[in-house]
């Protein structure tokens, strides 16, 4: 590896790190604020700061340069600046989830203690200092998936290991682009031992027991700091559903496809509910089952470009399969399992050691499959749940390895948006991504609910 | 317990929605072509012969490896009939791995020699060229540049934008001039192009957006790049080279190698080949030029006569890719000699 090569890695551990501490803060303070005061519609502002993840990193990146592009912002979006940026904003909402999930999980009595506390810096500071652990887990997490990044620094003219890896392997030049992706995943190692050192560290997270609002504080600055917050996500919404409207002209053609682009993403939805569930599913079995390094094995292939993966399935083990299989997105499923189990792990470990002792030991008594899945893993459904929500997005926007994977014919939204990008078709490109928005709008809505769901 | 698992289990027949069967008989295509201009040719074909193509499209940018390695992964055992590349050069590499199988297509009998392939492994169709994209409100069309060595000049420092030369259509530019102008010439006006401070950015498109925006004065990148966005009004045209030459860039068609549906990928391609294609493509959006002469160019199209072209062999140029791109990664993305980042 050249001198050139280490710096560039080097520079995407950087870049990754102060992406991740960017998205940890802003999803963090975000989280803090929603649980700790009483805000005006809670669940709408929730969703409407969910929205720079729920939209393909290309549809973000793109409105954000239309919007801030031509003003004095613009150096926001250019350079290490605007990769930090763009990527910090795009991972926030992730972290967020995680810790609304874990502040939505703490026990009944300091919740209630909580609430009594002055408003402020006491109870904020409080509920920080339980939910750290998971904090810096989804930190960790988002570092882990932006030291692959291509597209955002694709568009902020940011060199990154990922990008210099995709070209060799379009030179066909193999072996140094294996060679630059094992400095990656060892460059990554300290990421991943954060993730797992944490895995099995009973953290903040006991009892979910307190309902409602109550005892919680109003702030109007609070309100209004969030809202103004929401509102952004919410005009680069408005801007998007502006260039969709078509002309009078073609409105009967821009119906069909509009109703096209709503198939093509409710034929996708249940695949990535699929690779969701899985990965969840295998995530929390792990996690279960204590298998904490066969937990650390799976965490690996995320720290690869997404382009390796798929073409390690294309060239091994498709070949493997009959062709009758071929129409099916099989490869493609498996790597998004494959490609997010990550997110599993964590979300499976988070969710394990969550639970109450009391409760911990009373599975102890049954028969360990019903332990596991009669007492454990209904107490660590809501957590799932929002793995699960995750996961289906991330995949549902994969488009480095959908491109190799892909079967001929099978719809995939987030390509034709790239494409429809590209040769500026703004109306049909703004109506699939108000398709994608409404999608995972929708599965926000179902998910995010049972997620952070308080049981009594 | 089990019954967790076997509901996990329970979900995998959600993977097979989407891939329901069809009545009619498909055929395979790995589109590099943009989606915009190949989809309706596509559809026309199937209307025509009633086979239902199943098309994969490329998708530009830096972000992804493309269509055309796919293809070379999957020589194992292809999955693809049919090959629209939208250059020569990755098709000509192609050919020489054995990825295509030779196929004279009867549609090709007017395409000059030049666009084909000696070994008919391919054949070249309607074509783009390079250009310089700019803004006629900005930038006066008696101050453009007649060649690609004035992108150097010190009056546009920092103010000429290109695409990553490592991808697409930008590195078999430059694998062209190099292999036109030899290597001291090309690695000279590489590192004058940086020392005049050349915006490096993600795509063609983003390169043409520069333009646009205002953060550029003149864009290297393709015609229908350019085109696009001028007729939805945008105040943007393009400039040839009257001095250096034009690259010229035709679409390429291939029959994969032991492809699964053989014969109707050669209908696709007799399909592709034809007359009517060619029209189609250049009275289209990209405003793509017939290799043909007696093809028919609408008003305000593009035709061969009405260029000064760059005089290349593809086969050379296909042979200077990878050193093109590797002295364009050091001279224009890593930091110069003596600096970190």
């Amino acid at each position: 590896m050249t001198a050139i090569e280490v710096a560039l890695l080097l520079d995407t551990l950087l870049l990754a790190c102060l992406s991740a501490a960017l998205a940890t803060i802003v999803g963090g303070s975000f989280a803090l604020l929603l649980t700790s005061y009483r805000v005006p519609a809670p669940r709408l502002l929730q969703l409407l700061l969910s929205l720079p993840f729920l939209l393909p990193a290309v549809v973000l990146t793109t409105e954000l340069q239309a919007l801030l592009g031509a003003t004095a912002l613009q150096p926001l979006l250019r350079g290490m600046t605007g990769v930090v940026f763009i990527e910090g904003m795009r991972w926030a909402p992730l972290v967020m989830w995680g810790a609304l999930a874990a502040i939505s999980a703490l026990p009944a009595e300091e919740e209630r203690a909580l609430r009594l506390l002055p408003p402020g810096s006491a109870a904020l500071r409080t509920r920080a200092a339980r939910v750290r652990g998971v904090l810096l887990r989804m930190g960790a997490l988002v570092a882990i998936f932006s030291m692959t990044m291509t597209e955002v620094a694709g568009y902020a003219s940011v060199e990154t290991i990922g990008t210099r890896i995709v070209a060799r392997m379009t030179l066909g030049e193999d072996l140094q682009a294996w060679w630059l992706a094992c400095g990656l995943v060892v460059v990554s190692l300290p990421l991943l031992l954060v993730v797992v050192s944490k895995l099995l560290q009973p953290g903040a997270l006991a009892v979910p027991t307190v309902d409602g609002r109550a005892g919680l504080a109003t702030d109007s600055r609070v309100n209004f700091l969030l809202w103004v917050f929401g509102s952004f996500p919410a005009l680069l919404l408005i801007a998007i559903a502006v260039t969709a409207v078509p002309e009078a002209s073609t409105s009967r053609e821009a119906l069909v496809e509009m109703g096209r682009s709503l198939g093509g993403v409710a034929i996708e939805f249940p695949r990535v509910l699929l690779v969701g569930a899985l990965v969840t599913l295998i995530g929390w079995r792990l996690a279960d089952g204590g298998h904490l390094w066969f937990a650390a094995l799976l965490l690996i292939p995320a720290l690869l470009p997404a382009s390796v993966v798929g073409i390690v399935l294309v060239e091994r083990v498709q070949p493997l399969l009959p062709a009758s299989l071929d129409r099916w997105p099989i490869l493609m499923t498996l790597a998004g399992i494959l490609r997010f189990a990550a997110v599993g792990v964590v979300v499976g470990f988070i969710a394990r050691v969550s639970l109450p002792a009391a409760e911990e030991n009373a599975a102890r008594l049954l028969k360990p499959a019903a332990g596991r899945w009669c007492v454990r893993g209904p107490r660590a459904f809501t957590l799932l749940a929002a793995g699960v929500l995750i996961v289906a997005l991330l995949a549902l926007g994969e488009v480095e390895s959908g491109l190799l994977l892909i079967p001929a014919g099978h719809p995939s939204p987030a390509l034709e948006l790239h494409q429809l990008l590209h040769f500026r078709q703004d109306e049909q490109a703004g109506r699939l991504s108000l398709a994608l928005a409404i999608g995972g709008g929708g599965l926000a809505l179902v998910l995010v609910p049972l997620a952070s769901r308080r049981k009594r | 317990m089990r019954g967790g698992s076997w509901s996990a289990l329970a979900l995998l027949p959600l993977i097979f929605l989407g891939g329901c069967e069809d009545p009619l008989p498909q055929v395979v295509i790995y589109c590099s072509h943009d989606r915009a201009h190949a989809e309706s040719i596509l559809r026309s074909f199937e209307r025509e012969h009633r086979i239902r193509v199943l098309a994969v499209y490329d998708t530009e940018a830096n972000k992804t490896v493309g269509l055309a390695e796919r293809l070379r992964r999957e020589k194992a055992r292809p999955r693809c009939d049919v090959y629209w590349g939208n250059e020569p050069l990755r098709t000509i590499r192609l050919a020489r791995e054995g990825v295509f199988e030779p196929y004279r297509s009867p549609s090709a009998a007017g395409i000059p020699r030049r666009f084909r392939s000696a070994e008919d492994l391919w054949c070249g169709f309607a074509a783009r060229v390079r250009a310089i994209a700019f803004s006629p409100e900005r930038t006066a069309p008696k101050e453009l540049p007649g060649s690609l060595e004035e992108l150097v000049d010190s009056r546009w420092r920092g103010m000429v934008a290109i695409a990553d030369p490592r991808f697409g259509t930008t590195s078999s530019h430059l694998a062209a001039l190099r292999s036109v102008w030899g290597a001291d010439r090309y690695r000279d006006w590489l590192r004058q192009l940086r020392a005049n401070d050349v915006q490096v950015v993600a795509s063609n498109s983003a390169t043409r957006d520069r333009v646009l925006s205002g953060e550029a004065s003149l864009g290297l990148t393709d015609t229908d790049d350019i085109e696009v966005v001028r007729r939805r009004g945008e105040s943007i045209s393009a400039s040839f080279f009257p001095e250096g030459g034009t690259f010229l860039m035709p679409n390429t068609v291939a029959v994969v190698s032991g492809a699964p549906h053989l014969e109707r990928a050669k209908v696709l391609v007799d399909y592709l080949l034809s007359v009517e294609v060619e029209e189609q493509l250049a009275a289209g959006p990209s405003r793509q030029i017939p290799l043909r002469r007696d093809v028919r160019v609408p008003p305000g199209g593009l035709s061969l006569d009405a260029l000064v072209l760059l005089e290349v062999s593809l086969e050379e140029a296909a042979s200077a890719l990878p050193e093109a791109v590797d002295e364009a990664e050091r001279a224009l993305i890593d930091p110069p000699d003596g600096e970190t980042r």
